[in-house]
């Protein structure tokens, strides 16, 4: 439906309201309506999917204490609305709402995660309409009063007042009749910014404020110590951002980006040695090798619960005799979430994550006998990333079609790592250039995963299989029909298998090794930490 | 979008009444619904308080001169537009022809709406012509009002007979009682009959209702007005056996 045209004006706290509703009703000649209670809420995911793609979702119910049900509606960051759906309940995740041109909207956006409330609004509302002769409504005002809370708890702080002009289509010229008879009006102007931004600000919050992207600005010329710790206190702080998310199971990518930030500590502490004494390195090292671990099973239910919807539709034949397996998995996957929020609560956890922070925090020593700790950090990484990018070339190019699995997995590995760095370094180096080397190298990792994936799928569905073996649950069909997939998947693993050498071939390619030479390379370095010659 | 449109033979019983409640009831449940007033008594579009007049007429709306967008006007309800009646439409069969492959013409400018909503109602004026030719084609469902009377059920015949020679095979044909008097003997035994008409009637039948000649006052469609009254909720159960059958 194109309206169009909504306009929303800020009110200044010294606006007269008197004046205002004299000009809408004695000059305007407009109606004025019923006055209503009202709370807002404000949805969006943990990581501000629909924010950032300029989207707002609200829950708008009747009364001052909110309602379950009420009228949800998805609108632009500028007021404009684009979907409603009368009578909604309170919305999780887009794939639960009834389908329709709202849930198709925010369904990709939000791709799976959960829609968290991120504020609440109570407000009260004075409305008037501006009718024609025959009694037409041609455009409606709106004069929000409202309170913004933390959805849950936290008291309510008052919002600036907000008048809202709704345009009916087809009636543009009593939009601007009213917009002409505001337009002088003292205490009133054009609101800056967005609704969700200005609710949030009134709570010394912003959205935004998480992203799974690690953003770090690190200068070039710090001590490698000093870099360091500023890029694992961005890790350690992704992991304390998820924590809550994955212990109250809110969705599967809290659990996700908390491993992801495990992964990337574990691999940076490893790969950047000589920056912290070897002690330290080693106790944290085993830790974050346990919390990978431990949070692992969860984690593999959680791919295979997806996974086991792209099997029901690449074998439809079998698809119901894999219900078993589903429900296998939803049993184990409770058990194992169970045991993960007792994790995140055991005092292992705690001892090591206020340790860690603490380390973190610590002021570096002055003088030190690490070998690396008082070097450029510029220096530090580069050499690390050139080395780990021609291991990875030496490698790959080794592997020939007789090469065992081994020698792909380690490949992997490499490619794992050598991501890791530039993605964590990159603010180091011409940002556009790193990026291109990453998707580069993302292509190879693809291939290099889905190889990987393929494998680590067919050993699952055979444990799984001897799992409900053992608990006599599964019957002979679910077993068969997991015994075909473990045969599709050993297909498409050798179909993977024999396009690696291309794929590698692309990747180890004279272009790409000369971008990594002039970023990493020893020389490029150098010259980028000489000092600069006078007169030249 | 799906297209429903209200149609019969015979004038007079309750096409307008009909496609007004039905439209307003669908984009009460949220969807973006769009009335089409093809009716050039303009009656919908005057229970909507809305002018009966499109800028040029007819005949530029139908070869497309004017952006058909700007012609739709915002009803006083959320989610439901109107595209308001015009004087000139008496004379669409005659524009039809002049514009060349008049079947297409309404399915053309439908086109360019589909985007913005999801259920277009059109309320048509009565007559067998090449006006109504054009809205078979653009429809999805026939929505045909009938009052139980011998008359009522003959016209059903002659539509079907016209229907295999003209309509297209997809277009679905769904009758239904309204002005039903229970009181009426001639009435319950219609009803009765309603098997060996050549279309399956809907279940739901409408009564004859003093609120329904209200809309006329009122100018609004009856649940808003009238909420709690058998033709209301006559008219909500209606929308339900459509949608039901029909939605997907």
């Amino acid at each position: 439906m194109k309206t169009g045209g909504r306009v929303v004006y800020e009110l200044d706290p010294a606006l007269d309201e008197a004046a205002l509703v004299a000009r809408l009703e004695l000059r305007l000649g407009t109606q004025e309506l019923r006055p209503v209670e009202r709370t807002v809420t404000l949805y969006d995911t943990f990581d501000w999917r629909l924010w950032r793609r300029r989207r707002q979702l609200a829950l708008a119910t009747a009364g001052g204490r909110g309602r379950s049900r009420g009228t949800l509606e998805i609108s632009d960051l500028d007021g404009e609305l684009l979907f409603r759906l009368p009578d909604a309940p309170e919305p999780v995740f887009a794939a639960d709402l009834p389908p329709g041109p709202l849930r198709e909207a925010l369904e990709s956006p939000t791709a799976g995660r959960r829609l968290l409330p991120r504020v609440r609004l109570r407000c009260h509302r004075r409305g008037w309409r501006l009718l024609d002769e025959r009694g037409k409504t041609l455009v409606r005002l709106f004069l929000d009063r409202c309170d913004a809370s933390s959805p849950g708890h936290g008291e309510g702080r008052p919002l600036p007042g907000v008048l809202r002009l709704e345009p009916v289509r087809g009636y543009s010229e009593a939009r601007q009749r009213v917009l002409e008879e505001l337009e002088d009006l003292d205490g009133l102007r054009l609101r800056e910014g967005d609704e969700l931004t200005t609710a949030l600000a009134a709570l010394d919050r912003r959205p935004g404020d998480y992203s799974s992207k690690v953003e770090l600005h690190l200068d070039p010329e710090t001590r490698a110590d000093v870099a360091m710790k500023q890029v694992h206190r961005a890790l350690v702080a992704a992991m304390r951002s998820n924590e809550d998310g994955t212990r109250r199971d809110l969705d599967s990518e809290f659990l996700h980006d908390l491993r992801v930030a495990v992964r990337r500590a574990r691999t940076v502490l490893g790969q950047v040695s000589g920056v912290f004494p070897p002690k330290v390195v080693e106790r944290f090292q085993r830790e974050l090798a346990w919390l990978g671990k431990v949070t692992g099973p969860t984690r593999d239910l959680d791919v295979y619960r997806i996974k086991l919807e792209g099997y029901r539709r690449e074998l439809p034949a079998v698809a119901a005799d894999l219900d078993r397996l589903g429900e296998y998995l939803e049993d184990h996957r409770r058990e194992e979430q169970q045991r993960l929020a007792e994790i995140l609560d055991s005092p292992r956890y705690h001892r090591f994550m206020t340790a860690w922070e603490s380390f973190l925090e610590r002021p570096v020593p002055v003088r030190t006998v690490l070998p690396n700790a008082r070097k450029p950090i510029l220096e530090v990484a580069a050499r690390r990333i050139w080395r780990v990018w021609k291991r990875v070339i030496a490698r790959g190019t080794a592997i020939s079609p007789e090469s065992p699995a081994e020698a792909l997995h380690e490949v992997r590995i490499d490619c794992k790592k050598l991501r890791y760095l530039l993605e964590l370094f990159r603010s180091l180096f011409d940002q556009e250039e790193v990026a291109r080397t990453v998707r580069a190298l993302k292509r190879l990792q693809d291939s290099l995963g889905d190889y990987n994936d393929f494998e680590v799928q067919q050993e699952m569905l055979q444990a799984f299989a001897r799992g409900m073996a053992e608990e006599g649950s599964a019957p002979v069909s679910t077993l068969l029909a997991m015994g075909r997939l473990v045969e599709r998947l050993a297909q498409a693993q050798e179909v993977e298998r024999l396009r690696f050498e291309e794929r590698f071939a692309r990747f180890a390619r004279a272009g790409n090794h000369r971008r990594f030479k002039t970023l990493f390379g020893p020389k490029a370095v150098a010259r980028r930490l000489a000092p600069v010659e006078e007169g030249g | 979008m799906k297209v429903y449109a209200l149609y019969n033979i015979k004038g007079g019983v309750g096409k307008t009444a009909g496609a007004v409640n039905l439209s307003y009831l669908c984009a009460r449940g949220g969807a973006r619904t769009l009335l089409w007033d093809l009716d050039p008594q303009g009656a919908a579009t005057y229970y909507f308080r809305v002018e009966a007049h499109v800028d040029g007429g007819g005949k530029r709306l139908i070869r497309r001169k004017s952006e058909v967008a700007e012609l739709i006007r915002g009803t006083d309800y959320e989610g439901l537009d109107l595209l308001p009646a015009d004087f000139s439409y008496r004379h669409l069969d005659l524009e039809l022809e002049a514009a060349g492959k008049p079947r297409k013409r309404l399915v053309r400018v439908l086109r360019e709406l589909a985007e913005d909503y999801d259920y277009a109602f059109l309320d048509c004026a009565p007559s067998i012509s090449l006006a109504s030719e054009a809205i078979f084609a653009a429809a999805d469902v026939l929505l045909v009002p009938t009052i139980p009377t011998p008359l009522s059920l003959r016209t059903l015949d002659q539509l079907a007979v016209h229907l295999r020679r003209k309509g297209p095979e997809s277009l679905r044909v769904m009758p239904f009682f309204c002005m039903v008097d229970p009181r009426k003997a001639l009435h319950r035994e219609i009803l009765e009959r309603a098997g060996e008409a050549p279309f399956a009637f809907l279940e739901t039948t409408i009564p004859y209702s003093a609120w329904i000649e209200r809309m006329g006052v009122d100018r609004a469609p009856v649940p808003v007005f009238a909420a709690s009254t058998d033709a209301s909720r006559a008219y909500y159960r209606l929308w339900l056996e459509v949608f039901s059958r029909t939605a997907g």
